[in-house]
């Protein structure tokens, strides 16, 4: 059975299909700003939650909440001989904090390697770590490595010491009994596991996370091999052009074969299959195209649709290029539609069962991304810009349902999480105001003033007559309005009498009977003369 | 000539504000709020979008700032089911509790019998207490699955032709045979009996077996690491022919650890340690006195504690092996003598603060059998004075206590007259009667299942 995690007022939940929430304990000390918006991924069950936490964690399958990376150990265990016992040589020893699980043992997690300790020479003795660190986290165990007998740097799983109370462990286990692998080479934290810097961006790409921090913005990081705590060093990525504005990467494209690091201008992307060949190359074309707005960003079919600078884009197998210019360019490009000030806080969804992109804005002078346009990808049309008057949206995700059936969903100012694409044609009461203005049709001769004659329109028979109004405008481009129609939604086909004259036609057509759908076919005006001599 | 306007393709257009109204085709619209195409059932058309519905009757504490949903199995909401098999010769039956305080006997039509204690008997003729002490042999339970002991075998001590020992596995609705197991290559029989399920991981099992071997008068055990993902299995330390019998192997210090019983071989027993694909055992430590031998093992603090069951010329001890120092100092010794004295099982509280442990001491100062505690591994003091619920007598048997998730410990206990019942002992160390009921097989646990 599905479930979803959800983040609202400053607490995680969880919640289930019939949207029963559940807060989760977070961990202690970690608190949830709730005017930032908490970024999600997931990579072997574990469910990663960052930019809102004060310090990122991770959720298990169970609902335990963890630190995304414990505090690694202050020091390097101290070594030395004691008792009677089968070592000798020279040893150097690393610690580790480590969480298992209680019933299978299994490592769930475990912190940065400790300093390698000092060298200490035993003689026919048991090796005595002490002064072996205490967490200041929720552990169940410390781990220990050591050299094999006089080696040098290279530490092997050696022991580990249970809970997070005793401090010292004497072992005299042999060289050939240490573990045949070598210690983890992938430990290691990124921003926003440890109190004071933050994970902004997340997402999941090859089997690794990849995430970007608040205070080093240009870097790029990445974890472990199907690991949410280890975020090696060498896993860091300086994305040019460094320092060269404030808001440095801005989004990240996880898409099949390629990683898409954005920043405002340009996008690079990282190839490749493992660290041992992860290559970083600029996206052809992509030169003064970015990424606005994190969390725009959709992969749909291995195409990336994204909010830029001045548009919608997309990047995909053909490339990079705008969807937007062609019909909708001053939606984006202009002040006149949407408040470009809030351009970073734009969310997106992919509406599966119309198989569109849908895109949240916010309004000419408005501070809540309160409108939303719909790109629909098979006929490459846009529709809206939308609003309902049920809540103003804050989120739009998605969920699984029952019958793992996907369903968009948006995230309501009031924590509500609404369901689209319902039958019903209502909102918690409120109508779906509908307003819809259509070209100024010409016949192809704007300077030419013509006779309009009857409207003739054809539509879906409806329950109600309804409300909806034609609104005609005929002369001009400035003309005003110079007749309103009522159609009946009884009818299916309905003809009002002729327009009259001028160069224009245009209407617009208004509806907001509740509860009620109003489906247009199409309409007709007919005859339409063209006047005067020629 | 007349001409006619007709539109019928604003679904083909959508939007378009970027061309001036002069160029605009017929079906383009300059704006479209809440109108969409519905290619699912009248493509062509626009109309009004869908509408939504809420999906949290209930609001969330604010604004929404995150979502997401997981194409996973909640575990967040699971259901937990205990259950006590009994040996009971003729019914072998469950005993069930979905809350622990309410109890019913379910039968073997819906669940396979487990393994009943008479299939190694024999073990007692040594003249010792093991079929007394049996029952804290613990079950596994994890991934939503209990592993148990069947029933279905011929032991050398059954009639009929001897067959392997099974192991099954229960998930509340199907019980499914997952393997069997097969005869020691160092013992002339078939393996007698299974002693011993633990989980190594979230795909392995330790299951510790007996071999009694009637012809050296041996008694011989191993130890098998189970995947249960492959069906596979290796006997952990197979270049060393282990005697005795493994109650519970234990694992400490990222290794397997096990001290035999000595019940029949009069052998001198050893603390041993194992990582998988090691050929041998290692030995860590002897124990104080031949013909004694380990029943139980629990860390606590940091340090590694092993009941030890007494001889006739041993008591039975608490020996506490220190990290610090690898070095193993007796914190509890038993005052009665003979045979018959034990502590099994061992355990520590959900908090980690507190060290149990079921202390027979067969004649000594009363109450004869009881549960010690001790918050330092040092200082002991009774905490349940188990004479006062099923009378006095070697006989009384302890099963694996089972530590459940809201802190609490449950104690299946029997008697040699075959009542029994189950204790509880509350986070708070404050002991109950949850379950009385005859025949308790001893062991215990509950199945976690999704629900």
């Amino acid at each position: 059975m599905p479930f979803y995690i959800a983040v609202a007022g400053g607490t995680l939940y969880r919640m289930s299909t019939t949207g029963t929430a559940t807060a989760l304990t977070l961990p202690s000390g970690v608190t949830i700003d709730s005017t930032r918006v908490a970024r999600m991924a997931v990579l072997d069950r574990k469910i990663v939650v960052v930019n809102a936490p004060s310090r990122s964690v991770w959720i298990a399958p169970d609902g335990t909440v963890r630190p995304l990376g414990l505090t690694p150990p202050s020091g390097a265990p101290l070594l030395s001989g004691t008792g009677s016992g089968t070592l000798s040589g020279t040893f150097k020893a690393r610690q580790s904090f480590v969480i298992l699980d209680a019933n299978t043992f299994n490592l769930l997690q475990e912190s940065p390697f400790s300093p390698l300790s000092a060298a200490a020479t035993v003689t026919s003795q048991y090796l005595l770590a002490s002064g072996v660190a205490i967490s200041p986290d929720t552990i169940t165990a410390r781990r220990l490595y050591r050299t094999v007998t006089n080696g040098s740097a290279t530490v092997f799983k050696w022991a580990d010491l249970n809970g997070n109370t005793a401090t010292a462990l004497a072992d005299d286990l042999p060289d050939a009994s240490l573990s045949l692998l070598a210690a983890p080479t992938e430990l290691g934290n990124a921003p926003g596991m440890q109190p004071g810097t933050r994970m902004t961006l997340i997402a999941t790409w090859k089997n690794r996370l990849w995430g970007v921090g608040d205070k080093d913005v240009d870097v790029l990081r990445r974890s472990g091999l199907e690991l949410v705590y280890a975020w090696p060093s060498s896993g860091t990525y300086a994305i040019p052009p460094v320092k060269a504005d404030q808001y440095g990467i801005t989004g990240l494209i996880p898409r099949k074969d390629e990683f898409g690091i954005c920043k405002r201008n340009i996008i690079w992307k990282m190839v490749g299959t493992s660290p041992d060949d992860f290559e970083l190359v600029q996206v052809r074309e992509s030169k003064g195209r970015g990424c606005y707005a994190p969390d725009s960003i959709v992969v749909i079919d291995d195409v990336a649709y994204f909010l830029g600078g001045d548009g919608v884009y997309t990047w995909g197998p053909n490339g990079i290029g705008s969807i937007s210019d062609a019909k909708v360019r001053n939606w984006f490009a202009t002040d006149t539609y949407f408040n470009r000030s809030r351009y970073e806080n734009a969310f997106a969804k992919y509406n599966s069962k119309y198989h569109g992109y849908e895109l949240h804005l916010a309004n000419a002078g408005d501070s809540s991304e309160n409108r939303w346009v719909f790109y629909d990808i098979a006929k490459g049309t846009w529709w809206g810009p939308h609003i309902t008057d049920a809540f103003t949206p804050t989120w739009a995700s998605e969920i699984i349902d029952t019958n793992g059936v996907i369903i968009p969903v948006m995230g309501s100012s009031a924590g509500h999480i609404w369901q689209q694409n319902q039958t019903g044609f209502t909102e918690d009461a409120n109508d779906i105001a509908l307003d819809l203005v259509t070209a100024f049709h010409s016949q192809g001769t704007p300077d030419i003033e013509k006779h309009w004659g009857r409207l003739s329109l054809i539509s879906k028979i409806q329950a109600a007559a309804g409300n909806l109004s034609i609104a005609a405008k005929v002369g001009a481009l400035d003309a005003a309005v110079s007749r309103t129609l009522s159609p009946s939604q009884l009818l299916g086909r309905e003809i009002f009498s002729p327009f009259g004259r001028g160069r224009f036609l245009n209407l617009a057509f208004t509806e907001t009977t509740n509860a009620q759908g109003c489906e247009l076919y199409g309409y007709e005006v007919e005859p339409v003369h063209e006047l005067g001599r020629r | 000539m007349a001409g006619k306007l007709s539109v019928y393709d604003m679904a083909l257009h959508g939007v378009n504000t970027t061309t001036s109204p002069v160029h605009l085709r017929d079906g383009e619209l300059t704006k479209a709020q809440n109108w969409q195409t519905d290619p699912t059932l009248a493509d062509g058309c626009i109309r009004r979008r869908d509408g939504m519905v809420k999906l949290n009757s209930s609001a969330l504490a604010g604004s929404v700032k995150g979502f997401m949903a997981l194409p996973l199995p909640s575990e967040f909401t699971t259901t937990r089911v205990f259950y006590a098999p009994i040996n009971d010769g003729t019914t072998n039956t469950w005993r069930r509790s979905t809350d622990g305080v309410t109890w019913t006997t379910i039968t073997t039509s819906t669940l396979q019998k487990c393994s009943v204690l008479t299939h190694s008997d024999n073990v007692t003729n040594a003249g010792t207490f093991s079929t007394s002490i049996r029952g804290v042999v613990p079950l596994a339970s994890f991934n939503n699955r209990l592993y148990f002991p069947g029933d279905d075998y011929n032991s050398t001590e059954d009639a009929g032709t001897d067959t392997d020992p099974t192991i099954y596995e229960w998930d509340g609705t199907t019980a499914t045979k997952l393997m069997t197991i097969p005869q020691s290559p160092q013992a002339t029989t078939k393996c007698s009996t299974v002693m011993g399920i633990v989980p190594y991981s979230s795909s392995e099992l330790l299951i510790s077996v007996y071999d009694y071997d009637a012809t050296p008068n041996l008694a011989k055990t191993r130890v098998l690491l189970y995947n249960i993902v492959t069906s596979s299995f290796e006997q952990l330390g197979p270049g060393t022919d282990l005697r005795g019998s493994v109650f519970a192997p234990y694992v400490y210090q990222g290794r397997v650890w096990i001290c035999p019983a000595n019940f029949v071989s009069g052998y001198q027993m050893q603390v041993l340690w194992i990582r998988p694909g090691d050929n041998t055992w290692t030995a860590d430590a002897n124990l104080p006195a031949v013909t004694v031998g380990g029943v139980s093992m629990v860390e606590f603090l940091g340090d590694l504690y092993l009941g030890i069951h007494s001889s006739a010329t041993q008591d039975a001890l608490i020996r506490k092996r220190t990290a610090s120092t690898a070095a193993w100092s007796t914190v509890h010794t038993s005052d009665g003598s003979g045979t018959g004295q034990f502590y099994a099982p061992l355990w520590v509280s959900s908090d980690g603060l507190t060290i149990l442990a079921f202390w027979n001491n067969a004649d000594g100062s009363a109450p004869l059998q009881r549960v010690l505690s001790s918050t330092d591994g040092t200082t002991w003091s009774t905490e349940l004075d188990v004479v006062a619920d099923l009378g006095a007598g070697n006989g009384v048997v302890p099963g694996s206590p089972f530590r459940d998730s809201d802190g609490s410990d449950y104690l299946p206990i029997r008697n040699s007259n075959d009542t029994g019942v189950i204790k509880k002992r509350t986070s708070g160390g404050t002991w109950s009667t949850v379950d009385t009921i005859n025949n308790l097989r001893g062991a215990m646990m509950a199945l976690r299942t999704v629900a």
